[in-house]
């Protein structure tokens, strides 16, 4: 000890520059052993969850799934799992949760909430630190119910990334009419961030869904309406239909590329009309996804308009047109064949070979595989 | 006089083990925050929607002979709903294009180039017979940066994710990645992961089996550095919004701001590191609200050197990428016009890792010198060398037990203590032999040498090429 406090004291003594430095040196010291504090502690609780969760594993856990029919012995398991702390009931309920589905699900989510973690998730989600509403939202999205619903509108216009899993899980219990309200307060500006509301709408069944489009014309944002009738086209066709007409003549053009994209997914005579009237859009982008909405539909009509759009002036109308041709079997080779011989814009003929190469190339593995 | 240049160097070390121990609690908070926001629950809906954005994999290779086949099988493996490859082969003078062809029997396809970037002449384009998403393209010499060009020019999803031929990628790292895209409501443009050593990981149908401390006593030197760099060093960067590179070996953009950037520059050894500060800069001057983040989750593992030569070049070509990029946009440094990167990241590269080498060097020579001629203080060179194995010591500990706490890469005790002994010894030679490396670096740019160094793969373990 004498020996450190020597050097230091020599070190002192040696000039007021050094001292300066020996207090930054101490200052440094002190933040390095709070570091090390910190971490030791953290390691320390880490290590205590993992006995918990080993106990648990041990002595309550087996035996759930062959108590889950039965009420008696549900309620014994219960007693002894219910002597553990909530944290870990959680961390060994969550995974296989998150693992099941249907009437398994249920029960496991039914366990969850009579052991009051559905409760004390509810409780956090209306919590003031913003890291314990995450958590707790990122459980609600498996465990929560229509009971929650209402929890879920006021927490989807929490920070960003809340929402979107608030959203999410009311897209599976939410009704329309809450489901509207998350809707009406979202913004897109990006095409990225519509994957999240892609997921919402699709975990909503058919019924919901149905209800839910009586509400399109009245959702604000232009983008949001494009995901809608999107996501209409695939899962509620029938309802789809009826307002394709009015997105195509809609002045947005978000709108109208929603509308260009559903028509793909539809297979009605009123959808083609409303297809290849998009195909002569003014707007590129329109053209382009009304060109990829033909090929999905297919029929003469549809190789017809697609050769056109194969010479367009823009290069993604271009190649999507002659992507789309590729699929059309032998109408759609003809027609890549006479562009490629006879077009008159470079650009096109360009594309049609490619596509023809590549038609080529996997007829040939297909014919090598047979 | 000599007071004051004892002073100056130690001070010098203090500010540099300062910066570290604060980013390293910046990281900590950083990666408590990805803890709470990440979001596995929705991995699933993620992977299974057609809505997910399309992502084009560019992969350059310059004779990769030896990872190239695993490389492209991790590629492929990679758990993504809706991806296409593309490998970029740079002229190789090895197997690289031969392997590819054989591998994956390639044949001649013709692809319509948008070409919104200059680049140099393709020779031809192929597609693999055996899984359709996988295109090859052969081009004239023209460097790692403009093979990613040529990527650019040929993809046609909204996002990019660059990625080196010598690397395997996590299952789900590129998912990572773009969830973090999708859920962000803050414009971000791109997005980066840790990146782990390949070596003394066992590779089999391009997927990582086992990870342990490699055999290789330089390579764990560098296992410990890439820890401490992706780890502490950028994720407490992030914190900041002032991360200035986005490693070469794995990142992901948005397609149309690297385009609008002008994609990657050719004249420059560290397009990585110039492509992020420039985006940084295109951004900020048009007052255009973005992010450039940074993630903890490991999403790519790549294989270090385990030569002193090769090494050495690395190390050179990076100092000099450096300098590039440092000088190409020194109107950033100290301009409050820039925000954080301007007054922040910018500053620290340009003391600590730009001029560090050369400082530390100065260091050595004093020493050396007031020791000959009899004026070394002792009490004060101990000090020095207290803070410099010790410190830097503990700081490497802590970076592991913030790796225990969330990443888990290291997990046994016998890799936990090669770790540890390595993280103790890189002091005693390592350090060095980087030092000099990386002032050859800085000596040869002012020579005027743009080459990257001959680089020489040794493949993974388990891998067949």
């Amino acid at each position: 000890m004498s020996a450190i406090s020597g050097f230091f004291g020599s070190l002192w003594h040696s000039g007021g520059a050094y001292r300066a430095v020996l207090v930054l040196v101490a200052v440094e010291g002190v933040l390095m052993a709070l570091c090390a504090c910190w971490l030791s502690f953290t390691a320390i609780l880490m290590r205590r969850d993992r006995k918990l969760d080993a106990a648990f594993a041990r002595k309550a856990a087996p035996g759930l799934l062959a108590v889950l029919a039965d009420e008696k012995a549900l309620r014994a398991w219960q007693a002894r799992a219910g002597r553990f702390p909530k944290a870990v009931l959680r961390r060994y309920l969550e995974p296989r949760i998150m693992a099941t589905t249907g009437n398994l699900n249920a029960r496991i989510v039914d366990v969850y909430s009579r052991l009051g973690l559905l409760a004390k998730d509810m409780q956090q989600a209306e919590s003031r630190a913003w890291r314990t509403r995450m958590k707790a939202m990122r459980r609600l999205v498996f465990v929560a119910g229509p009971q929650q619903a209402e929890l879920l509108v006021r927490r989807s216009r929490d920070l960003h990334a809340i929402g979107v899993l608030a959203a999410m899980a009311l897209g599976r219990v939410g009704t329309p009419r809450q489901v509207f309200e998350v809707l009406r307060h979202i913004e897109l500006p990006r095409r990225l961030m519509a994957q999240p509301v892609h997921a919402m709408l699709d975990a909503m069944d058919q019924e919901r869904l149905a209800k839910l489009m009586d509400l399109w014309s009245e959702t604000p944002s232009p983008t949001v309406r494009r995901v809608l009738l999107e996501v209409a086209a695939r899962r509620v066709p029938w309802v789809c239909e009826r307002y394709l007409p009015l997105a195509a003549g809609n002045s947005s053009v978000e709108v109208r590329i929603g509308a260009a994209r559903s028509c793909g997914m539809l297979a009605g005579v009123s959808s083609m009309k409303v297809a290849l009237r998009l195909a002569i859009d003014e707007v590129p982008q329109v053209r382009a996804q009304a060109a990829r909405a033909l090929g999905r539909r297919g029929g003469s009509g549809s190789v017809d308009a697609l050769a056109g759009l194969a010479e367009d002036r823009d290069f993604w109308v271009r190649q999507n047109a002659v992507a789309a041709l590729r699929e059309q079997g032998d109408a759609g080779r003809r027609a890549l064949e006479e562009l490629s011989v006879s077009s008159r814009d470079d650009f096109a003929r360009d594309a049609a070979r490619q596509e023809l190469e590549q038609l080529l190339l996997f007829t040939e593995t297909g014919e090598a595989a047979s | 006089m000599t007071e004051s240049f004892d002073v100056f160097f130690l001070l010098y070390l203090v500010a540099l083990n300062g910066s570290q121990i604060v980013f390293l609690m910046l990281s900590a908070w950083e990666m408590a925050r990805r803890r709470a926001s990440q979001t596995p629950e929705l991995d699933a809906s993620t992977l299974s929607a057609e809505t997910t954005p399309p992502v084009t994999i560019i992969s350059p290779a310059h004779n990769e002979e030896a990872t190239i086949v695993e490389s492209v099988r991790g590629n492929l493996r990679v758990e993504y709903p809706q991806l296409q490859i593309i490998v970029v082969n740079d002229d190789s003078s090895d197997r690289t294009l031969e392997l590819l062809k054989e591998r994956f029997d390639l044949r001649p396809v013709s692809m319509v180039l948008h070409e919104r970037i200059a680049a140099k002449r393709i020779r031809s384009i192929m597609q693999s017979r055996i899984d359709p998403r996988l295109i090859v393209v052969d081009k004239e010499h023209g460097g790692k940066a403009d093979s990613l060009n040529v990527g650019l020019n040929l993809c046609r999803t909204p996002l990019v994710c660059c990625v080196d031929s010598d690397s395997i990628l996590s299952r789900r790292g590129l998912l990572h990645l773009v969830e973090v895209l999708v859920q962000d409501d803050g414009n971000t443009i791109a997005v980066g992961g840790t990146i782990r050593l390949g070596n003394g990981c066992v590779v089999a149908d391009g997927e990582i089996k086992r990870c342990t401390m490699p055999r290789n006593w330089l390579a764990r030197f560098q296992a410990v550095e890439y820890l401490r760099a992706f780890l502490f060093a950028r994720m407490g960067f992030n914190r900041l919004g002032s991360n200035l590179i986005l490693s070469g070996a794995f990142g992901l953009f948005v397609r149309e701001a690297v385009v609008d950037a002008g994609g990657y520059r050719t004249d420059t050894v560290g397009e990585d590191m110039e492509l992020t500060v420039r985006l940084h800069a295109g951004m900020r001057r048009r007052g255009v609200r973005y992010r450039i983040q940074q993630i903890p989750e490991t999403v790519c593992f790549t294989e270090a050197p385990e030569s002193v030569a090769v090494l050495s070049r690395q190390r050179d070509r990076w100092q000099r990428g450096l300098f590039e990029s440092l000088w190409r946009h020194r109107a950033m440094m100290l301009n409050p016009g820039y925000g954080s990167i301007g007054m922040i990241g910018f500053p620290f590269y340009v003391l600590f890792e730009l001029l560090g080498p050369v400082i530390e060097l100065c260091g050595y020579a004093w020493f050396a010198m007031t020791t000959i001629l009899g004026v070394a203080n002792p009490t004060f060179a101990l000090l020095f060398a207290v803070i410099a194995v010790v410190w830097q010591f503990l700081i490497s500990v802590e970076t592991l037990a913030l790796d225990q706490m969330y990443t888990k890469m290291y997990i046994g005790s016998k890799d936990r203590a090669f770790f540890l002994l390595a993280a103790f010894l890189e002091t005693f030679g390592y350090r060095q032999l980087t030092l000099l490396a990386r002032i050859r670096g800085l000596v040869r740019k002012f020579q005027g040498e743009k080459g990257w160094g001959r680089m020489v793969r040794k493949g993974f373990e388990g891998g067949a090429a």
